[in-house]
């Protein structure tokens, strides 16, 4: 779905339109949810902050211009609440360390050996680029470096699952 | 494994979770793939509730007196709607018969679930806020093939509510019989009852308009509607509000050019968002009732800030429990 569709959702929403706002959920919640997922590395953080982020999506719907970067505007919400949450629970926020798998999800074979391969940075990459469609060169911007590191960051990234499913096999 | 992608999005399709801040007065499809698998006691307990529910349900209807079954009300303005009652009083289904009530509807989407004199009382209202209904006389007229004293009620409520409004206008009872009644909606008469064949029609009147059409047919389709109705709607603007009087060029980016020296800000805004839903045509039926339906809230929009003057005279009229009566003011 291209900026402008996200944006006409967003601007419906405003509106009251739940049909719309569904289609919203429908189109971005996968992403929403696997970028949580980057910060809080478990599902029931993740679910109860999905709730939270779509009802501030519905309530703040009409703050959110027309023709401005739609993906930006719900994954900013998303990541705002992300790190409320964390700040609020005093646990511990964003390292570059590999977090240990709480054993206890067994989300799935993929997203469980993204948790154990790769570290939150490499995990968003993948997410943004992924699922949100973000190019390498938009995702740098994000995230202000080189294109190139970027580049380099995902390679590797994808290349460290790889193996790591492959020896899953 | 090669496709690891596919499985990933797989993954957390199958985890997502149900969205519980939609009011659940209007369904809400939001898809749910889950294969995990419940706990004993989760099947349990949704038995347990499930015997109590088709107890109730039972017990209810077959104790209880039989109640009058739904009733489909129309409203002509100019845009024209239908709303279909329970045997509560409550709106169960609001349709538009024309696009004009797509705009209305477009603008208040909270009639479900309301009490029927509420909702029709702020129907009305927005009709005048947006320049439907005037205040100098015009005529509403409610018809309905099951008239009985709820009708009445909710006439009798809409004409004081206009009166109070200090609107001149009267509401006019139009009794007919189911075949009159059909004909009006635009539904046939066939073995499906009037009020269903109400909540079978399209949310937005156009979709049936568009349903199976091809692309090119489609887009063609949206040009001719985009062009007549926006292009109408931002002449009547400046005309009515700004007593300007241009010629509209075709191209809307050379109108934008000629508006941006007018004023540079809410009206090019809502003009400049139209202008950009009638260059962007629509790839599919789904997109182009998006667009439109986007379309409705900037000609809402438009079309409030044109009778804003109008309006705000009578707001004055309100008395406190009306305004704490509509439905859009307990937002």
């Amino acid at each position: 779905m291209s900026e402008a569709d996200l944006g006409r959702l967003i601007v419906l929403t405003s509106r009251g339109d739940n049909d719309a706002f569904s289609k919203l959920y429908v189109k971005t919640g996968r992403g929403v949810y696997a970028f949580l997922y980057t910060y809080f590395h478990n599902k029931e953080d993740t679910e109860d902050a999905m709730q939270t982020v779509y009802l501030k999506i519905k309530n703040g719907a009409s703050s959110f211009t027309k023709g401005t970067n739609a993906r930006a505007w719900i994954l900013q919400i998303a990541k705002n609440h992300a790190l409320n949450v964390i700040n609020k629970n005093k646990r511990e926020v964003i390292t570059d360390d590999i977090r240990a798998v709480d054993t206890k999800d067994n989300f799935g074979t993929v997203t469980d050996a993204m948790e154990r391969c790769l570290n939150e940075e490499e995990q968003r990459i993948i997410t943004l680029h992924v699922l949100w469609g973000y190019k390498h060169r938009e995702i740098a911007q994000r995230l202000d470096c080189p294109t190139g590191t970027i580049t380099s960051k995902y390679k590797r990234a994808v290349e460290k699952l790889r193996n790591a499913l492959k020896e899953e096999k | 494994m090669f496709f690891w992608k596919s499985k990933w999005k797989k993954e957390i399709d199958s985890v997502l979770p149900e969205l519980t801040c939609v009011e659940s007065e209007r369904s809400v499809a939001v898809s749910k793939i889950s294969n995990k698998r419940r706990p004993f006691k989760y099947f349990l307990a949704t038995a347990i509730a499930a015997v109590l529910v088709l107890t109730c349900v039972l017990s209810t209807s077959l104790f209880s007196p039989p109640v009058q079954s739904k009733k489909a009300v129309m409203v002509e303005i100019n845009p024209s709607v239908v709303f279909v009652i329970d045997e509560s009083d409550k709106v169960v289904s609001v349709k538009p018969l024309n696009e004009d009530a797509d705009v209305i509807l477009t603008e208040s989407s909270d009639f479900i679930g309301k009490d029927s004199k509420i909702a029709l009382k702020a129907y009305l209202d927005k009709a005048l806020e947006l320049g439907y209904l005037s205040f100098d006389g015009s005529a509403v007229r409610l018809s309905s093939d099951s008239w009985d004293s709820g009708v009445d009620a909710i006439k009798n409520e809409m004409q004081n509510f206009l009166l109070n409004k200090g609107a001149r206008s009267a509401v006019i009872e139009n009794k007919v019989g189911k075949e009159e009644f059909s004909t009006l909606l635009g539904v046939s008469l066939s073995e499906q009852s009037i009020v269903d064949s109400v909540i079978n029609l399209p949310e937005y009147f156009i979709s049936e308009a568009i349903n199976g059409l091809s692309k090119q047919d489609l887009q063609q389709k949206y040009k001719e509607y985009t062009s007549q109705a926006y292009l109408e709607e931002i002449k009547n603007y400046l005309t009515d509000k700004l007593d300007i009087d241009i010629e509209i060029p075709e191209e809307f980016t050379k109108l934008k050019e000629i508006l941006e020296e007018l004023f540079d800000n809410f009206e090019s805004n809502l003009i400049e968002q139209l202008s950009n839903l009638l260059n962007e045509l629509p790839e599919t039926e789904e997109d182009f009732i998006l667009k439109l339906k986007e379309g409705s809230v900037y000609v809402a929009q438009l079309k409030k800030e044109k009778n804003e003057n109008n309006y705000k005279k009578v707001r004055k009229s309100l008395t406190f429990e009306d305004i704490k009566d509509l439905a859009w003011e307990k937002k």
